[in-house]
């Protein structure tokens, strides 16, 4: 079996913040803050985003500097009930994800959305059994439906100038978590689609608009309580840190320069700290936003690495790109 | 942290009570009281000034070029503005958009009542302007005297207000 820690980033935020420009207008008035920006759709409209992710996991770090010696990390044996250190060597991830947000406008302040990672793809190169006879594997990655989170956001407080949207919702364990590798051995949990695990998650964004519709600045936390699932297993608790500015160039570019941050805890399995897991990222993020017609935006990020920290040692990305489509309608 | 207790602690109870409180408060109607005051500048570079319009009936509305409801209504003060222009001073008032953006649209529409720039949304701040548009309706004694949020005003909608004000 092996270990990895994925790099999803900062998932649901930075889509959040994808500006859909005459989506934001309903048949009798216009919100400021523009679209999904702000997290909230308007009344009685719905807002589809179609995101695309790649995400190239091959640079060796050992806590927060760059490492080029070999990256062995632990594996769980879910059979016997233990974790085996330095089980196997890593080489390479390829992490492909596409994922489907729907929001929905309840009322003008009140926005439910659901977040579906329909397609999760991780192809992973590894050696496996570094302390015995060593085997080049790439048969050990995983395909599939991932975890859904339906989200209530409420805007608390909103003027011209600020606004401020609190949120809180819950990860359901729709995806698989219990896949088996090629050893015919349940595989390593952070590979898997899904986390297996019932979460809680809360956020909260501040919007301020210095002009309003050309300059405007953000910063959000989000915070995922993660839950033990029913393989024993808990992923850390992940929080995200988000902030940002973004700027109108025109009627159809927006322009957009975030930091985003993701702290997740180490995992534990039956109580047990697990090595290898838990991280701390922070990405500087530019991305672009293009507005094709009154109901439909096309959008791009690059997350460049600024800070990453893993605990002993692990295989973080070099970049990651984020890319889409927004529908409202 | 465990959900369970992260909900108990005291600084969560704390920030979930100052949000709710947030969200209840609000701040004192502009409806009823006097109109914040202003100085903003025309379309010709005139400063205007709403303190200079008090003995008038001022109508002030909200609006932007990319605001499809604000457009729609623009006619509609147009037409109000042609019959009703020894009675009532209408003010466009653009948030945050270039002078060059305005000045091509009114040309194109053949709007002829004062607009004015709201460059920062200072004074949309003031006037708790959240959606687009959005129409004050101010008496001759400098009190505001009706908002009517989002689009579908109408000329005759707009002589009936004077009327029932007057």
């Amino acid at each position: 079996m092996k270990k990895l820690c994925l790099y999803i980033g900062s998932i649901f935020l930075i889509l959040n913040f994808t500006s859909l420009a005459k989506a934001s207008c309903g048949s009798s008035n216009c919100s400021l803050i523009r679209g999904s920006q702000s997290g909230l759709a308007n009344e009685d409209r719905f807002v589809v985003d179609l995101s695309y992710r790649y995400i190239p996991q091959d640079k060796g770090k050992k806590g927060s500097s760059d490492f080029d010696g070999p990256i062995d990390v632990a594996a769980i044996d879910f059979a016997n009930g233990t974790i085996e250190p330095a089980h196997h060597r890593e080489i390479r991830t390829l992490n492909q994800l596409a994922q489907l947000d729907i929001s929905y406008g309840v009322t003008e302040k009140f926005t439910l959305s659901m977040n579906v990672p329909f397609y999760n793809d991780r192809y992973h190169e590894h050696i496996d059994d570094v302390g015995g006879a060593p085997e080049f594997s790439n048969q050990d990655g995983s395909t599939g439906f991932g975890d859904i989170t339906l989200m209530a956001k409420y805007g608390v407080w909103q003027t011209t100038k600020h606004q401020l949207v609190a949120g809180a919702g819950v990860k359901f364990p729709s995806g698989e978590y219990d896949l088996l590798n090629s050893e015919g051995e349940i595989n390593e949990p952070t590979i898997m689609p899904g986390t297996g695990s019932t979460d809680p998650v809360i956020s909260l964004l501040y919007n301020f608009s210095l002009v309003p519709n050309k300059w405007n600045f953000f910063a959000s936390v989000a915070h995922r309580f993660t839950t033990e699932n029913s393989l024993d297993y808990e992923f850390g608790d992940s929080t995200l840190i988000d902030g940002g500015v973004n700027y109108q160039a025109n009627e159809k570019v927006n322009l957009l320069v975030q930091i985003n941050s993701r702290i997740s805890g180490r995992d534990e399995f039956l109580g047990m700290g697990v090595p290898n897991t838990g991280v701390t990222f922070v990405n500087l993020t530019p991305g672009v936003v293009l507005t094709a017609s009154e109901s439909t935006a096309f959008y791009a990020h690059v997350q460049i690495p600024i800070y990453q920290y893993v605990n002993e040692v692990n295989l973080v990305p070099n970049w990651g790109l984020i890319m889409g489509i927004s529908y409202g309608f | 942290m465990a959900f369970k207790s992260f909900i108990k602690s005291r600084w969560v109870r704390v920030v979930l009570l100052s949000l709710f409180l947030l969200g209840m408060a609000a701040s004192p109607p502009l409806v009823g009281g006097p109109a914040p005051v202003f100085k903003l500048e025309a379309m010709d570079g005139q400063i205007l000034n709403l303190s200079d319009l008090k003995g008038q009936f001022v109508i002030l509305n909200f609006w932007a070029t990319w605001c499809v409801p604000c457009v729609k209504e623009m006619p509609e003060f147009q037409k109000a503005h042609q019959s009703l222009n020894q009675k009532v001073k209408i003010i466009g008032i653009n948030l945050a958009e270039s002078k060059e953006k305005v000045n091509e649209y009114i040309n194109d529409h053949h709007i002829s009542f004062t607009i004015v720039l709201d460059d920062y949304g200072n004074v949309s701040q003031e006037y708790e302007v959240v959606n687009l548009p959005v129409t004050y309706f101010i008496t001759p004694d400098g009190v505001i005297r009706e908002k009517i949020f989002g689009g579908g005003i109408t000329q005759k909608m707009i002589e009936a207000k004077i009327n029932q004000l007057n």
